[in-house]
């Protein structure tokens, strides 16, 4: 059972930066600005993805076709859900991943057994998030149930999205992946896709 | 999200570790790759990186002039974690702010949603500090809050990511796991 955020976007009424103050010894010398670091370049990335979702009305255009990744920022990220990924990269469902990390967990011992071997420091906590977010008893029959969806017109991250949050109904699913609703997806392929995610989710 | 990517990339293996028969020279191989992803941590483009799982090949080598190590390229499969602008995740709070909360998700410690980004909701002081809304819904510490993601930077020095996140729309917000 999940409680709901329930409400549709409400965007900031005033400015484009996000104003808060950290409560934590190292107070910011620019005192009012929320920063992660003295430079200001995150703070220049925020400022216009805000701008960009000022722009849209309910649900927000979160994204906005690549508009609001700023290449000029060398530290901002310009990849979101819904745009292609380059050949070399795949997107996984977390029950797939989790398969993954898995069977190398178990190999662990025999592999640490080598006092060269050495592995990601990350790998442990990938593991874990991989584990608990993993909805389903069987990754394959899962992605083949998404097959038609990819089939339909929508991307890989957005497949795996959807197959990673499980949505019950189509409502949800536009109202997180709001690009859908401008692509005229297949209502009925979507509706059937969803009811049989539902049936190989894993009992809570 | 998850992420399998395909990666060439160039494993050096010095002289002295290089051995005539031929087993012994891949396994030197694929430990050197090993070590090599294992000290990378994370890249920008990619992602935290998490295990490397196929090697799909190990091209000719090439002796380096001036060192003598023996250069080999080499293409293998990986997996890694990195979020995606609009993306639609789950993370647990650590740690609670008078302006909004730092979560964990995956391998990121720093995920930061800002309370002009939590709708309704505000902030109650206290020894268990929270924030709450009207209906009684309770951003606490160890909550798992489902968020999407407004914006990433990468942190070159420390080679991590940091993540901002908002609860701004539908079916966003403090999921209740079931005790029972």
């Amino acid at each position: 059972m999940s409680e709901k955020g329930g409400k549709g976007a409400s965007l900031l009424s005033k400015g484009g930066s996000l104003k808060g103050k950290d409560d934590s010894a190292t107070k910011s010398s620019k005192g009012r600005k929320v920063q992660f670091s003295k430079e200001g370049a995150f703070e220049s990335g925020i400022s216009s993805s805000l701008t960009s979702l000022k722009s849209g009305g309910k649900g927000g255009k979160v994204a906005n076709g690549g508009k609001s990744s700023q290449s000029k920022d060398p530290h901002s990220s310009d990849q979101r859900v819904g745009k292609k990924l380059s050949e070399n990269i795949k997107c996984l469902m977390d029950c797939e991943a989790a398969d993954i990390l898995q069977g190398i967990q178990e190999q662990m011992v025999m592999l640490s057994r080598d006092s060269t071997f050495k592995m990601p420091i990350s790998f442990d906590k990938g593991l874990q998030y991989a584990k608990n977010n993993s909805k389903y008893t069987n990754p394959q029959s899962t992605r083949r149930v998404l097959e038609p969806l990819a089939k339909c017109g929508l991307t890989d991250s957005e497949v795996c999205v959807i197959g990673n949050v499980c949505p019950e109904t189509i409502d949800e699913v536009f109202a997180l992946l709001p690009l859908l609703k401008e692509r005229n997806v297949d209502r009925q392929v979507l509706k059937d896709s969803l009811s049989e995610l539902a049936k190989l989710r894993r009992p809570v | 999200m998850f992420l399998k990517v395909q990666l060439p990339w160039n494993v050096i293996i010095a002289a002295e570790n290089l051995q005539p028969e031929g087993l012994m020279l891949q396994r030197e191989i694929i430990v050197r790759l090993l070590s090599d992803f294992a000290v990378k941590k994370a890249t920008k483009d990619l992602g935290y990186f998490l295990a490397v799982t196929t090697l799909e090949k190990i091209g000719e080598g090439k002796v380096r002039q001036h060192t003598g190590d023996v250069l080999f390229p080499v293409v293998f499969n990986a997996i890694t974690f990195k979020f995606f602008n609009g993306e639609i995740l789950e993370g647990v709070v650590h740690k609670i702010l008078k302006h909004g909360v730092f979560l964990r998700c995956g391998p990121i410690e720093n995920v930061y949603l800002s309370n002009l980004k939590m709708p309704d909701y505000r902030y109650v002081p206290g020894e268990n500090a929270c924030f709450m809304n009207d209906k009684m819904s309770k951003i606490g510490k160890d909550v798992t809050v489902r968020f999407v993601v407004i914006g990433t930077k990468w942190m070159e020095a420390d080679r991590e990511f940091q993540a901002l996140v908002s609860l701004e729309g539908d079916y966003l917000g403090p999921i209740s796991s079931p005790d029972i």
